[in-house]
């Protein structure tokens, strides 16, 4: 099983990191939390 | 970590990206209804359903920053008397007082009202929904405020963590984005940056930078070795017809920080003279008086702020020098610019 990657926040900064991890390793399960009630309209 | 159900989250590796939250003045009645910050699009969304639903006519800005001058062009835009109260006489003054004095001429050209070197006092409701401004300039009514007075990096739960704070009160990370704890990546308005002219950590909440750091926080997070090389702090927005922009130090900024910093300033053109639609662009360049290396430029002007500023900021990157900026070899063409392009008639102007 892969590692897993929480990130907290889904402003610009946290969905890039997300997405980017994803990106280069398929196998990490990523979860992002995000406080508000809309992800990534800064990035 | 725990979450808000109470539940707890195993984790490998974590990302701190929690942002900012606006700077509050800390007067009375500031959370009145009808007072509001601008953050995000539900903050955006409350302000646009209010002023439609009261049918608000009369606003008032609170501090003079990027987006308290973006709010004073929308609200002008939708027809509302705004006013600005700020605590210094002059918007933006990092700039300089004559591209302050730019910035503000635009703003009354364009029907907003300046209260300088005011400092906001308090707030109380109206009978008819009205909000009373108390201020050092006087007592006045409005239907709506808008606080812009910056804002300050969400650390709670770094702090909570054990992560290290930077002297700039931003979460502290180093080339890889990692905090004191290796395997807690930190990234965006939450965490400083280094400024590679200053050679020191700065606060930059800015998007294009959180968008950088993310991306690198994650390459490494996914097994890439990427680092983060820092930034030289570049900057622009818009203020009705006015374009303002920068990159690197004021001279001021280069003096705090030990440098011998002189600067010039000229206007050009951003087009050539005889083309249509050519505006005044007003260039300021600060290089450092011991080894002629440039370290800073500000500019304002109707148009083509930006791509000058934008062509600096590789310049301010690469070290380069004013005799490199006087005869660099930046495209020209009528619609663009003279010949001889405002930064070159600035570096060349400083040379002598
Ligand atoms: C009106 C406006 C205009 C702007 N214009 C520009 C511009 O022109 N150029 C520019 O460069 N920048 C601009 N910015 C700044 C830019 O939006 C920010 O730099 C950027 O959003 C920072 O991204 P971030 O991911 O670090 O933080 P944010 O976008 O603030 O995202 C952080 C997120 O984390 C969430 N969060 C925080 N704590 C928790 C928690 N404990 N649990 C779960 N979620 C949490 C928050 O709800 C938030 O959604 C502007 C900002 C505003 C408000
Ligand atoms: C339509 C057009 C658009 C252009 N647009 C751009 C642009 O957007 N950006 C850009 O960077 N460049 C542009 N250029 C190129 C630019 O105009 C030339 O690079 C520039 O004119 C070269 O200057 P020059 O003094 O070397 O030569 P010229 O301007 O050609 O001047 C040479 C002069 O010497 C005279 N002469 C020649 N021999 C003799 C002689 N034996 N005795 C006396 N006089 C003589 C000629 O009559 C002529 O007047 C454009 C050129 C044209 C034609």
């Amino acid at each position: 099983m892969g590692k897993k990657l929480v990130v907290v926040g889904g402003g610009a900064g946290g969905p890039s990191a997300a997405a980017k991890a994803k990106r280069v390793d398929p196998e990490l399960e990523v979860i992002i939390l995000e406080g508000g009630e809309h992800v990534s309209f800064s990035a | 970590m725990e979450i808000s159900d109470g539940e707890t989250l195993a984790f490998d590796y974590l990302v701190v990206a929690t942002g900012a939250t606006p700077r509050l003045p800390g007067v009375p009645g500031q959370d009145l209804e009808g007072i509001f910050c601008l953050r995000n699009v539900t903050d955006a969304i409350r302000i646009r359903k209010f002023i439609d639903e009261k049918r608000v006519k009369r606003a008032v800005v609170v501090g003079a920053g990027l987006i308290s001058l973006e709010m004073c062009e929308a609200f002008r835009r939708l027809g509302l008397e705004t006013t600005v109260v700020y605590r210094k006489d002059l918007p933006l003054r990092r700039l300089g007082e004559d591209f302050a004095e730019q910035i503000l001429t635009e703003l009354e050209t364009n029907g907003v009202a300046f209260m300088g070197e005011t400092s906001l006092e308090g707030f109380e409701p109206t009978d008819t929904g009205g909000i009373i401004v108390h201020s050092s300039g006087g007592t006045f009514e409005t239907d709506l405020v808008l606080l812009g007075l910056g804002v300050v990096p969400q650390v709670s739960l770094a702090s909570e963590a054990g992560l290290g704070i930077g002297s700039t009160g931003a979460i502290s990370v180093n080339k890889f984005l990692q905090t004191n704890i290796p395997y807690i990546y930190a990234a965006g308005d939450c965490c400083e940056c280094f400024h590679r002219i200053s050679q020191r950590p700065v606060y930059a909440p800015l998007g294009d930078i959180a968008n950088k750091q993310g991306r690198i926080a994650g390459a490494n997070i996914g097994g890439q070795n990427l680092s983060f090389p820092g930034i030289v702090g570049s900057t622009c927005f818009k203020v009705f017809n006015l374009e303002v922009a920068s990159t690197g130090l004021t001279a001021e900024e280069a003096r705090e920080v030990g440098l011998k910093a002189e600067a010039v300033t000229i206007q050009g053109v951003s087009k050539a003279h005889s083309y249509p639609g050519s505006r005044e662009l007003h260039i300021r360049l600060v290089a450092d008086t011991e080894n002629g290396r440039l370290l800073g430029a500000q500019a304002v002007g109707g148009d083509g702020v930006v791509s000058r500023i934008n062509g600096l900021a590789v310049a301010l990157t690469g070290g380069l020098s004013l005799d490199e900026l006087a005869y660099l070899d930046l495209a020209y063409a009528p619609p663009f610019s003279g010949a001889w392009d405002p930064i070159h008639i600035a570096a060349q102007k400083l040379l002598k």
